[in-house]
């Protein structure tokens, strides 16, 4: 799960198989680029839309 | 869904020469910036000059993961407890119940980058502890390195909450993926360098969240 998939920068996101594009943390370094990445549970986290409601 | 939060729109506080951004926290100024990102409720950065120290902020029933990125940070609690948290190195500070802590720049003469995630414990009042590692700048390149789990697998620090932190280095035209299943939700700050998300940019100081 913590294993990132490392695929030629021509590659679209979409065409890694095994990850839906809408439920995967896509991301390209355009430079050296260092992040952090926090991953939370769904019960967690409340949606934007649910949040107005 | 995604949502992004640029560097820019972080609240900005300097005292002294001190200065902190905060993506969420409880020192912003209006509602959007104090608005949390679930149990994410602190995301904050910090350059800290030489021998100066964070301004305390009293909290309780708080995972705090210190990340210090450069230079060096002394701390120091109540209980007594002291030390050092270097370059590279996580902390995992549980508050708990409560626990009066001060950190300082040890440095006479090099400036601290610091990096503060403080998260909403799964209960309250557990009792106060910390513990640290290192991961090395090696262990982080070109990997999503795991920092923090709640049953600190793979070396891990553990944390109280179901949430998982990681650190990573790539390089340019390095390609991350991190799967989300239908019950998860994630955070990416980028702490510096440029990426794409998508059609988006980020560059240091930007995050985005995902639903």
């Amino acid at each position: 799960m913590d294993k990132p998939r490392s695929v030629p920068r021509s590659w679209a996101p979409e065409m890694v198989r095994g990850f839906s594009r809408e439920r995967a943390v896509s991301l390209t370094a355009l430079a050296k680029t260092e992040i952090l990445l926090v991953d939370l549970g769904a019960s967690l986290v409340e949606p934007p839309d649910k949040q107005a409601g | 869904m995604i949502t992004l939060r640029k560097a820019k729109e972080r609240h900005h506080d300097r005292r002294s020469k001190q200065e902190t951004w905060f993506t969420f926290g409880a020192e912003a100024q209006n509602a959007s910036e104090a608005h949390a990102f679930g149990a994410l409720e602190v995301f904050k950065e910090d350059r800290l000059p030489p021998r100066v120290s964070c301004p305390r902020q009293p909290h309780l029933d708080a995972e705090i993961v210190t990340y210090v990125r450069e230079g060096t940070l002394a701390y120091e609690d109540a209980t007594g407890r002291s030390g050092l948290i270097e370059a590279s190195e996580f902390q995992r500070m549980t508050v708990g119940r409560g626990i009066r802590y001060s950190e300082t720049n040890a440095s006479p003469t090099g400036w601290a980058h610091v990096f503060q995630i403080w998260l909403r414990p799964s209960d309250e009042g557990l009792t106060p502890g910390h513990e640290q590692k290192r991961f090395s700048i090696a262990a982080r390149s070109g990997v999503l390195c795991l920092v923090a789990s709640p049953d600190a697998r793979k070396g891990s620090l553990c944390i109280h909450q179901d949430a998982f932190l990681y650190s990573s280095i790539v390089a340019e035209g390095q390609h991350i993926i991190h799967d989300l299943s239908n019950e998860r939700h994630a955070w990416i700050h980028v702490v510096d360098g440029q990426a794409s998300l998508g059609a988006a940019v980020l560059g240091a100081g930007d995050g985005a969240g995902f639903f």
